[in-house]
């Protein structure tokens, strides 16, 4: 068995996992085992199983549902301290004729590769701190790409957000190689969560916050099938974490919470201090000139993603998911991976569906913070601006369970729309909208801790609170991800 | 970060020995992972200089002929040495970087240690003694 107290220990996260207070989680009946979640993946690949199906799939609904996350957590008798860490696996579902068939494979990093030969971990990761760790070299030592997919060029890459992109076949999930943009962007971070223009453009960027000053951000602006048009390197006032951004039509809007880097600790992660009393700023930033760039400044808060973007005459609106504090990212992520016996509820706040709106001529903004907990949000592409509802996965409660179990429809003034609570013992993870003429669907992937099931559900969009229109499930577990995509076929 | 590829530049190259004799510094390189271009390898005999970016004692060109190339320093004194190389894959004379300064090409150092970047001297340090047969290897990250 793995000795994971020894290794925590041995890298002086004791101190931290003891002032983290457990509790059981009152909605999960005795027996499941919420750690099924984050078991660890062991095989390279898993070979192809055609899933269960109760209910009706729709005819309509054809094509690929691709997912990523972190899912070798453990190697050579050492598991990695924070979900952050381990590397990436795309799941892949394929849909249609009334079936689903999955299949994954790793990613085949060069670290995955080099480590998979080892039959060790060679790397320090985001999270961990390896002892007698082998040097990093540059950005993409250490890379996973686990976060999340997006197809680009009739490839599929496989997203990180620390360093490169990496090349897959999407009908193999063959790994090509890294992506290099362009001789002077090899190994530059590019983020997990680029944003696609109406003229097919898309925007991404890529977070620094050890370089420069106070961190350095880079705008990519990149054109199908030609590359990158542009890159604006931007030093920022602050050495914010930063996940992801929203565009409206005419700007680029970054949420630089009070989570800042500070030079000196452990591992990336360790190395981010919270620091409320600093406040949050909104970089705001014109697509047309990346030069012109404007702060606005918000309660200090906390994000992973943003939701939605858009502009109402002088005001310009951002939805995200707000945390009241970083204690997701430095806390709760390490609870969940430490596999104790009772389910790890550190104190942490849950992220809530908040609009932030800026006015262009005052340079003031102002902060509403609904009462929907959501996470993984995703936005109706069939409206658009203040019309767009936005959906996502939450919780029955604050204050119950480990994971996500509901999911949500909010509305932009702030009302829940319709939501769907699933079965006790169930996680759910990311909802993407599949908009079509007709009719639309919400499909994503949950985890049965009782039946030690993973599966498939689909929704009407437009009817959340009838329940699933089908569910499919195989007799296997995959450890839970964080992004995907569906391509229709 | 412009520093720490600054920090890796050095002048002087002289073309590699080819014969081994008395008082010989072998380097052996390895990982090298394209099969293309030249290494460029400097030896230094002091933390100041090692640490500094100062001058080398010595320095040579190698031909990539490899996964892993055999370099030969003749006439070493004996003494306390430290290694800094990179690949110079395209023979442009330059470590190449990203927008950031961080190196697109491999580079390494004796000791094969650092988290990040050059180690100080200490780190990479190695004896050359008199009459024995000194043997380094530089593994390139």
């Amino acid at each position: 068995m793995i000795d994971r107290r020894r290794f925590l220990q041995s890298m002086g996260a004791a101190a931290a996992m003891a002032a983290a207070p457990r509790f059981c989680a009152a909605g999960q009946s005795h027996g499941a085992d919420w750690r099924l979640g984050w078991k660890s993946m062991d095989q390279d690949s898993l070979a192809p199983q055609t899933l269960k199906i109760q209910g009706k799939l729709p005819d309509a609904l054809r094509g690929v549902l691709f997912r990523n996350g972190p899912a070798r957590h453990e190697r050579g008798g050492v598991r990695y301290r924070h979900w952050f860490d381990g590397d990436g696996m795309i799941q892949r579902f394929e849909v249609g004729d009334g079936r689903i068939v999955h299949n994954a494979q790793f990613v085949q990093t060069r670290k995955y590769q080099a480590e998979s030969a080892a039959g060790r971990f060679l790397y320090s990761a985001a999270g961990t701190a390896l002892p007698n760790a082998e040097p990093s070299a540059h950005n993409d030592t250490g890379n996973v790409a686990n976060i999340s997919v997006l197809p680009w060029d009739d490839e599929l890459l496989a997203l990180w957000e620390g360093g490169s992109a990496y090349r897959l076949n999407p009908d193999t999930l063959a790994t090509i190689g890294r992506k290099d943009w362009r001789d002077d962007l090899v190994h530059m971070p590019f983020s997990a969560h680029p944003e696609v223009d109406r003229d097919g453009t898309l925007w991404n960027f890529g977070s620094a916050p050890y370089a420069g000053r106070n961190g350095l951000l880079f705008i990519y602006r990149i054109e199908p099938k030609v590359g990158v048009r542009a890159v604006e390197r931007i030093a920022l006032p602050v050495a914010s974490y930063l996940h992801s951004f929203a565009m409206s039509e005419r700007y680029l809007m970054f949420h630089l919470g009070a989570h800042h880097y500070e030079p000196g600790g452990d591992t990336f992660v360790d190395a981010f201090q919270w620091q409320p009393e600093r406040g949050s700023q909104i970089l705001v930033i014109d697509k047309n000139d990346l030069s012109k760039q404007r702060y606005f400044e918000a309660p200090a808060a906390f994000t992973f993603h943003t939701a939605n973007a858009y502009e109402h005459g002088d005001d310009l609106v951002l939805q995200l998911c707000l945390y009241k504090d970083a204690g997701i990212m430095d806390s709760a992520m390490v609870g969940l991976m430490d596999g104790g016996d009772t389910v790890p509820y550190p104190q942490f706040e849950r992220s809530y569906m908040a609009s932030i709106r800026m006015n262009l001529k005052t340079g003031v903004a102002s902060t509403e913070t609904s009462d929907t907990i959501m996470e993984f949000p995703s936005e109706d592409v069939r409206a658009s601006g203040a019309e767009a509802d936005v959906f996502g996965v939450s919780h029955k409660a604050a204050r119950t369970l480990t994971y996500s179990n509901a999911l949500v429809r909010w509305r932009p003034d702030g009302r829940e729309a319709a939501r769907y609570d699933f079965p006790a013992d169930q996680m759910v993870e990311e909802p993407l909208l599949v908009a079509q003429k007709d009719q639309s669907f919400l499909i994503g992937t949950f985890l049965d801790l009782a039946a030690r099931q993973s599966g498939v559900y689909v929704f009407d969009a437009d009817r959340l609170d009838a329940g699933p229109l089908a569910t499919a499930r195989m007799p296997r577990t995959i450890p839970l991800g964080f992004h995907g995509t569906f391509v229709p076929g | 970060m412009k520093l720490f590829a600054r920090s890796l530049c050095f002048a002087g190259f002289a073309l590699a020995s080819t014969t081994a004799s008395a008082d010989t510094l072998s380097l052996v390189v390895e990982n090298i992972q394209k099969q293309e271009g030249v290494l460029m390898i400097a030896l230094f005999d002091s933390a100041e200089a090692f640490n500094n970016s100062g001058a080398p004692v010595d320095a040579t060109i190698a031909k990539v002929t490899g996964e892993t190339v055999k370099v030969l320093f003749e006439d070493v004194a004996p003494g306390q040495y430290a290694i800094k190389m990179y690949h110079d894959a395209n023979e442009n004379g330059e470590m190449d970087t990203n927008m950031m300064g961080i190196p697109v090409e491999t580079y390494g150092f004796s000791g094969n240690k650092g988290r990040f970047g050059p180690p100080p001297f200490e780190d990479a340090v190695f004896d050359v003694a008199e009459g024995d047969e000194n043997v380094v290897t530089v593994k390139l990250r």
